[in-house]
């Protein structure tokens, strides 16, 4: 099991596009990934969990990635997050 | 900004047998939108929603979709709710058909609102007790009521969390 905080750096935070970016991420791998921020715990995998977060920009978000290839998963979840979901701002 | 705050009486459009198409749901969406806001134009409007579906499905799963665009000159997000008789594909390769829509139209730099108010939305919608509400309303007032009620946790909700593996 891999814990690591990753914090929301776009403009638009985890809007649809973001979420559906990271909800096919997460999918990727067979590892489970929850997202927790303070009381709330979501699947990263599911897309209405996922958008019903609301994270906006500087939202810190702990990872929580669990199982095979919970390492790549937790490594592409970073590089997408850090990317700013590849939109530039 | 919360659904009960967004959502009016007259943006919700129940059970349309007439719609058989995405285009036909879009054109619905800024019709909602132009009624609302007289400023809006129609064609502007439209093409934000086609250049947002252009860019990726808005479809979500569960049979919902959300297209939604960010627009100039308007003041706070219209939110448009519609369920089809007919559901429909959202996108050729989607097998899972669509026949729950909320269009959201949102000014451009309300990010934070845009976001809220998606939160509120689909915090709703992963209650299965709420889609079905919204699938059984047969007129647009007991749609609107449906849409503002809050969700119930139910047996099946339950039961659907653990089958969306």
């Amino acid at each position: 099991m891999i814990k690591k905080t990753l914090t929301i750096s776009n403009k638009l935070g985890l809007h649809a596009r973001a979420s559906m970016k990271l909800v096919d991420t997460a999918s990727r791998f067979q590892a489970s990934v929850t997202m927790h921020i303070g009381g709330q715990r979501v699947d990263a995998k599911d897309m209405l969990q996922t958008m019903s977060l609301g994270a906006n920009k500087g939202t810190q978000i702990e990872f929580i990635v669990d199982g095979p290839n919970e390492t790549e998963s937790m490594q592409a979840l970073e590089r997408l997050i850090n990317d700013k979901f590849g939109e530039g701002e | 900004m919360t659904l009960d705050e967004l959502l009016k009486p007259d943006h919700v459009i129940c059970d349309d047998a007439n719609i058989m198409s995405k285009k036909q749901v879009l054109d619905c969406i800024v019709k909602c939108a132009c009624e609302h806001d007289e400023k809006l134009n129609y064609v502007e409007v439209l093409q934000a929603l086609i250049r947002r579906e252009r860019l990726g499905s808005t479809a979500i799963g569960h049979g919902i979709a959300i297209p939604h665009a960010r627009i100039p000159d308007i003041d706070q997000p219209i939110v448009c709710l519609l369920t089809l008789h007919n559901a429909l594909s959202f996108y050729e390769e989607e097998t899972v058909a669509v026949d729950i829509i909320f269009g959201i139209l949102a000014p451009i730099e309300a990010t934070d609102a845009q976001l809220a108010i998606l939160s509120d939305i689909t915090k709703r919608l992963q209650h299965k007790s709420y889609r079905d509400n919204l699938r059984n309303a047969k007129t647009n007032e007991a749609l609107y009521q449906a849409a503002l009620a809050q969700p119930q946790d139910t047996e099946d909700d339950q039961k659907d969390t653990d089958n969306l593996e």
